[in-house]
């Protein structure tokens, strides 16, 4: 099916897909080291409490920067780039350069360490605009809703990526 | 008032490394030069998105303080950061609301770059009144 033109939103999958991670304080304290953030509050819970929260917590985009929420499939089945992606096939080809455009997050509670929470994800918009660079780039939105383990919605997010053919 | 939130880092090559692999993320304009420059035509290796998404929402949790919390951040990239690059967060306050406790404040946000913006957008950040907890 082919991308449609200019502003025009393509037939959309209607797939959900739902995911499961769980908020380990290993990944939270390499989280906090990669990008260099000192709030004690992810790794002390001292600290949390202090701040107001019942315990440790997990940065702000801790969530929001996850890529893939398992193992992922094996290296043969990634896309050249490396980005395992099996998802939209009709917008996005394989050799099409992929590209973070942006993101517009609620953070709505605390996501604390030893959470496990649920994410949600749907494919929402899709809209073709013209590029100098590359001639044309798509944008697909997708939308994760975060639940925790008491069924409260800590998070919501749209995703934007952009898509060059 | 406080001074108006701001934040400079350097997205390394061994931060970004680090950051792809706790985010599970292997895509290689992130570490693989050959790959990010001769295939896709960049000029280095890209920071990752979400790893300038993080820098900017430190800046605003040191601004606000341990109790202040985000409540939401919108961004757009605009220009690709390469490796190494020096970048500059900045935030502009723009509106600020009362509520019950706590204000609200609205900002303008960006990450500046080699001289441009690369990511810009808006994020509100509700700190308590005094010395309370925020509701």
């Amino acid at each position: 099916m082919p991308a449609n033109s200019a502003d025009a939103p393509t037939q959309l999958d209607p797939e959900t897909r739902t995911f499961t991670l769980p908020i380990d304080a290993v990944s939270v304290g390499r989280y906090a080291a990669a990008t260099h953030d000192p709030d004690p509050a992810y790794l002390d819970d001292e600290a949390a409490k202090a701040a107001g929260y019942d315990r440790a917590i997990a940065p702000p985009t801790f969530v929001s920067a996850m890529l893939d929420y398992a193992g992922g499939p094996p290296e043969s089945s990634l896309r050249r780039d490396g980005v395992a992606l099996d998802w939209f096939p009709s917008i996005v080809s394989p050799e099409a350069v992929l590209m973070g455009g942006g993101q517009d997050i609620e953070f709505l509670s605390p996501i604390y360490v030893g959470d496990v929470v649920e994410i949600r994800r749907s494919l929402v918009e899709h809209h073709r605009r013209p590029s100098n660079r590359f001639g044309s780039l798509d944008l697909v939105v997708v939308e994760s809703e975060i639940t925790n383990q008491d069924g409260v919605l800590v998070m919501r997010i749209l995703d934007t990526l952009v898509v060059a053919q | 008032m406080t001074a108006e939130p701001s934040l400079d880092r350097v997205p390394t090559t061994v931060s970004m490394f680090r950051f792809s692999a706790v985010t599970w993320n292997a895509h290689r304009v992130h570490y693989d030069l050959e790959y990010a420059t001769t295939v896709e035509g960049h000029k280095g290796l890209l920071a990752q998105a979400y790893l300038l998404s993080s820098y900017l929402c430190q800046m605003l949790t040191a601004w606000g303080g341990p109790t202040s919390r985000i409540t939401s951040i919108s961004y757009r990239t605009r220009s690709p950061v390469h490796a190494g690059t020096p970048v500059h967060c900045w935030a502009r306050q723009i509106e600020v609301t009362d509520g019950d406790g706590y204000h609200d404040f609205d900002f303008e946000i960006g990450l500046t770059a080699d001289g441009g913006e690369a990511v810009t957008g808006t994020a509100q950040v509700r700190r308590p009144t005094a010395d309370a907890l925020v509701p």
